[in-house]
């Protein structure tokens, strides 16, 4: 989104575990300016709103069937075990094709919200938080989206603790007005080594690493914990992930998490259409 | 996927580890797991053959004398190893019989027992014999279940029974107060431990002293009230002097120096108690299961006369021997697990069908209560709180249940201990809530010292002991099936032509979503009504058939008063009823479906969905999917949860308008037992898009699989569906499904505690787990064999998964698993 009083968001979740202190809200913006090619919400890179097929809700298209008498000519074929078989990212230009699916199989990602309409669901569990838990913006990338200033503003109004998860790669201004706002930041780092960088995520780390630096000389307390996904034949080798630890280290920066790599995103790219580029086992 | 996380339950069951703590109880358990039980007929025998030489005189005598027969002839018996004494029949697992509710049906229905699908039993041929050659004879024609179908009017009755011989329940407004007498409640054990039996014995003879003997009343009433409570006096310590016979016994012929010292430690406990006042904790417990074990053999309370708050009026003794250096606290727990595997060894026998379908898995509730708060208004948590805690996570047995209040000021630990408790993953402990029950019995006329003093009984429900005096068991009400007579125009698919509710019109006329939602109301409203009529004739009649002299002697309102607790009103009690609105997610997502998809989107019409639903949905499964994807009850969601209010509502403001009528406040609850499943037997595809006869949502948890916004959410609708400013409402049962990755490690602990105090502050009044993965109730269902220690929660119980029907196996596995993200 581009204007600040609205927001791209394709999942809310509640009764988020892992996101931060406490129960959390956890608000995904769709948008992303990374190809991380292990990305494990490849429905959040695009700006655009776009479909999303999961087969396995489909009801087969010989009792059902309704997609076909909508979607383009040749886009959808009945599949062996008869459910529809569709080239999804062909029909993405028409998204009413999701309303015609009665099993929600075919689905839209990404829709519009108000940033009161968001401050509204994030207050419904307001009682689960209990001063710990609150708001996790997360996304795509949260912070591309000049909405989310606004929304973490308006959290913070409501005394509810703010977190956010990014990769760093955004405006620099943008970034210090947002740790004004957040109690919690989680700040990915996936590689000090620039030309890797760009060949795993598609674009130079230097914004990144800048960011982090100013991150922690405007904010020398902040709650900042670095994250790194470690990924086979990426950045797992000991020299690779050393090399971070000595980059956090010379910044002052000790809160460091590594996480695992994991395939749970994989199916997603099949329901978008698209091709998962790191090997699965 | 990576590697699966299991809850130490599924570690013991499937890993095969052993319990953490063995000690003496440990050893016993193998004789009551997965055993299945056996009929002893002795309860029943002796109540007859006492029965028919006492007729004509008053109820409460006739029940104190079967009771003293009992206590004489019975067999008496104490189990190689046990600590404690008092059983009521064979070794082993048992149930036993109490014709005096349904011995006209004994004959078939004990014949019907070995196969039946729900909670069989086994029963040697001649006590087959005996049951039907002197037992049932003696009770057809005045059974109180022969009574009360008599008694129902001609509409009421169509409503309740099916037209056959037994009048098996017909599952629409289900009456429950003929496959058990009574509800439970809670004793007053306090004066049992404190003062002993003897004193009450002694104080009915002085009050026998001061009657006026010119006062027909006196005599006529209180009199025998009196003699009733000195016959069951003199009853339970004969009892318990045949136990102290019996341990000397064995002790006289024992060869093992050591045992021989215990069976003489029991010998003199039963010499002593409950007769006298208890002076240490082992006497404390041996009294207070002699009582409990007595009561269970006076009458079947439906799920058992519950142990209170153990952990108060234990306390006392327990702290007593620590200080004196007498007892270790892994010694008290060891005897506390003596009484647990004494309560699994009883079990609480259904001979109706109906009986068993409501209590799946062989389930009794004879709850035991622990922390909340004293009678003085502050924290009761103390260490033996902790030691039944850790009871539960260290002892794998299903009973009894445990019940732990929270409030807020509960402390830490309290919180943490209930959390890691509920980690295990075998269901304990339900969580019932200070913060909503409290100002409820306040409202409802309890002084604030027997407020604060409640006990969980049973499923869901509080009782305060020495306030608490109805007994009477409430209705169940098929609201599924208000829904499909909505749609059938009084009729349901089961029932064919046979016009079953009101003609509320055709539902394909129906012209605006507001003239369907009024016509289902008015079915809703024909059932509650109908619920009443039979509470009002069960008020009256089970007066006629049930005392309760035992329970009188320990009921403060009862002594007072020279009342039977049976009695329809004991002056100086508070009178708290119940029916139980069952369905209520199918019914309110049905609506939320029906408002969107016919009324607002138009994508479907009326006659469509008719259609549909009467051909379950089979070649319109398109529309099944549109009403499945509907809007629903569970996920915070005003849409839906608005028509929930309304219901609620409805339902509530009826109950609040002639609850008066009867002096007894009858409350609107959502405490399903394992009724959901059989109540969903008869109600075809509902327009939720749940298919014909499967279960219906099952409390006030949402439908199966509906809910998908997480466990937060379910609470907030539960939240927002409540009539707050009406008190006549009582319990609302509360399943959440948690996979064991949710509560993983040290901060899955921490954010588990968020979670029950938000459950707390939401003033809700129940919340219970099952911590488990979805895979292995269905590995259990496969492979029975190898899951047969697997404990499931099911309705405020615990209950062995592989026990279960495969119908109420598999709504447990469609239950929603939430799943930390």
């Amino acid at each position: 989104m581009k204007d600040d009083e609205h927001l791209l968001i394709f999942n809310i979740q509640k009764y988020s575990l892992h996101d931060g202190s406490g129960i959390r809200t956890v608000i995904f913006l769709k948008g992303c300016p990374l190809r991380c090619l292990w990305c494990c919400n490849p429905e959040s890179q695009s700006v655009e709103r776009e479909l999303i097929y999961r087969k396995t809700r489909c009801i087969g298209m010989d009792k059902c069937g309704l997609c076909k008498k909508c979607a383009p000519l040749g886009t959808i074929k009945q599949g062996e075990d008869g459910k529809a078989e569709i080239d999804i990212a062909a029909c993405t230009g028409d998204l009413r094709l999701a309303d015609i699916c009665p099993s929600r199989a075919i689905e839209i990602e990404g829709r519009e919200i108000t940033i009161d309409e968001a401050i509204d669901i994030v207050r419904q569990d307001e009682v689960f938080y209990r001063g710990k838990g609150g708001l996790t913006i997360s996304g795509g990338e949260p912070l591309s989206q000049p909405g989310a200033i606004g929304l973490l503003k308006k959290a913070k109004e409501e005394f509810i603790n703010t977190a956010v998860e990014t990769c760093g790669y955004v405006n620099e201004d943008r970034l210090l007005t947002a740790a004004a706002y957040l109690d919690q930041i989680f700040f990915d780092i996936k590689s000090v080594d620039e030309d890797k960088h760009r060949r795993f995520t598609g674009s130079s780390n230097a914004l990144i690493l800048s960011n982090i630096r100013a991150l922690k000389r405007t904010y020398p307390d902040k709650a900042i914990r670095v994250r790194t996904p470690v990924i086979p034949g990426f950045n797992d080798k000991e020299e690779e992930l050393s090399a971070i630890e000595d980059f956090l280290a010379s910044i002052g920066i000790n809160e460091w998490e590594k996480l695992p790599y994991h395939t749970y995103g994989v199916g997603k790219y099949e329901m978008l259409g698209r091709e998962y580029l790191l090997p699965t086992q | 996927m990576s590697e699966a996380i299991y809850s130490p339950q599924e570690e013991r069951v499937i890993n095969k580890k052993e319990p953490v703590n063995i000690n003496r109880a440990t050893s016993l358990i193998g004789k009551v797991r997965g055993v299945k039980p056996q009929i002893d007929i002795e309860r029943g025998l002796f109540f007859t053959r006492s029965f028919r030489e006492t007729e004509g005189e008053p109820l409460i005598v006739r029940w104190a004398k079967a009771l003293l027969l009992y206590a004489k002839e019975s067999t008496i018996e104490i189990e190689d190893g046990q600590l404690i004494a008092g059983r009521g029949g064979i070794a082993g697992r048992y149930g036993i019989l109490y014709p005096e509710l349904d011995g006209d049906t004994l004959g078939i229905n004990i014949e019907k027992l070995p196969g039946r699908a729900t909670s069989p039993f086994d029963i040697s041929e001649e006590a087959a014999r005996i049951v039907k050659e002197e037992i049932e004879p003696y009770w057809k024609g005045k059974t109180y279940h022969e009574d009360l179908k008599a008694a129902l009017p001609e509409d009421t009755r169509r409503l309740t029974y099916n037209p056959d011989e037994e009048a098996s329940s017909r599952f629409i407004v289900n009456e429950t107060s003929s496959f058990r007498s009574s509800i439970q409640w809670v004793h007053d054990y306090e004066i049992v431990l404190n003062k002993g039996f003897k004193w009450i014995k002694e104080d009915s003879l002085n009050r026998i002293k001061e009657l006026d003997e010119d006062s027909a009343y006196d005599m006529m009433e209180k009199k025998p009230y009196l003699e009733a409570l000195i016959i069951v006096a003199d009853a339970i310590i004969l009892w318990a002097g045949r136990y102290a016979d019996e341990a000397e016994r064995k002790a006289a012929i024992e060869g093992d120096e050591a045992r021989k010292q215990e069976l003489l430690q029991i010998a003199a406990n039963c010499r002593k108690v409950p007769e006298n006042p208890a002076e240490t904790f082992y006497e404390a417990i041996q009294s207070q299961w002699i009582v409990q074990m007595f009561s269970r053999i006076e009458q079947k309370t439906g799920t058992i006369i519950s142990n209170g708050r153990m952990d108060q009026y234990l306390y006392p003794f327990y702290k007593a021997d620590i200080e004196k250096g007498t007892i270790t606290p892994f010694k008290a727990q060891e005897l506390l697990e003596c009484v647990w595997v004494e309560m699994a060894a009883f079990v609480d026998l259904y001979l109706s069908e109906t009986g068993g379908a409501f209590n799946e898995g062989y389930a009794h509730w004879e709850a035991v209560t622990v922390g909340g708060q004293t009678k003085d208004g502050l924290d009761a948590t103390n260490d033996l709180t902790y030691i039944i805690l850790k009871s539960k996570r260290d002892f794998p047995l299903n009973y009894p249940d445990l019940a732990a209040r929270v409030h807020t000021r509960s402390p830490r630990r309290y919180l943490y201990e209930i959390a890691l408790t509920v980690k295990d993953g075998s269901g304990f402990p339900k969580i019932i809530n200070d913060e909503e029950v409290i100002p409820l019995l306040l409202s409802k006329g309890a002084a604030f010292e027997e407020a604060y003093d409640y006990a969980v009984s049973g499923c869901a429900e509080c009782r305060m002991p020495n306030r608490d005096t109805y007994t009477s068991p409430g209705a169940y009400i098929n609201f599924g099936a208000a829904l499909e007579m909505t749609v059938y125009n009084g009729k349901m698919l089961k029932y064919g032509d046979e016009l079953l509710g009101l003609q509320t019109g055709e539902f394909t006329e129906f012209k605006t979503f507001d003239e369907l939602l009024s016509a289902y109301l008015l079915q809703q409203k024909n059932f509650i009504r109908h619920a009443f009529r039979q509470q009002y004739q069960i008020n009256h009649l089970r007066a006629r058939h049930f005392a309760t002299p035992l329970g009188s002697a320990l009921s403060k309102p009862s002594r007072d008063s020279f009342t039977d607790l049976h009695q329809e009103h004991v002056p100086g009690g508070i009178d708290l009823g119940y029916f139980e609105f069952i369905g209520f997610g199918t019914v309110v997502d049905s609506l939320a479906a029906i408002r969107k998809l016919v009324f607002e989107e138009k994508r479907i019409t009326l006659a469509e969905l008719k259609e549909a639903l009467e051909h379950n949905f089979e070649g319109y499964e398109v529309i099944r999917e549109l009403l499945k994807n509907a809007p629903s009850y569970g996920n915070d969601d005003h849409y839906a949860d608005e028509i929930g209010l309304l219901l609620d509502k409805e339902a509530g403001d009826f109950a609040r308008k002639y609850g008066k009528e009867f002096g007894v406040h009858i409350d609107l609850r959502y405490v399903p037992f394992t009724s959901h499943v059989p109540f969903g037997k008869v109600v075809s595809a509902t327009p939720n898009g749940r298919a014909a006869f499967t279960p219906l949502s099952d409390g006030s948890s949402a439908s199966q699989g509906a809910d998908i916004n997480g466990p937060t959410a379910i609470l907030q609708s539960n939240y927002k569906t409540k009539n707050w400013s009406n008190n006549y409402r009582a319990a609302r049962l509360l399943n959440i499904k948690l996979s064991p990755a949710c509560v993983k490690g040290d901060e899955g602990t921490e954010k588990l505690v968020d979670f029950i105090e938000a459950f707390r502050d939401l003033k809700l009044w129940h919340v219970q787990f099952n911590v488990m993965n979805t895979e292995t109730m269905k590995k259990a269902q496969k492979n029975p064999e190898e899951y047969r220690d697997l404990l499931v929660r099911i309705a405020g119980y615990s209950a062995y998964f592989t026990e279960l029907s495969k119908e109420l196996q598999d709504d447990l596995i469609a239950r929603t698993e939430q799943q930390a993200i």
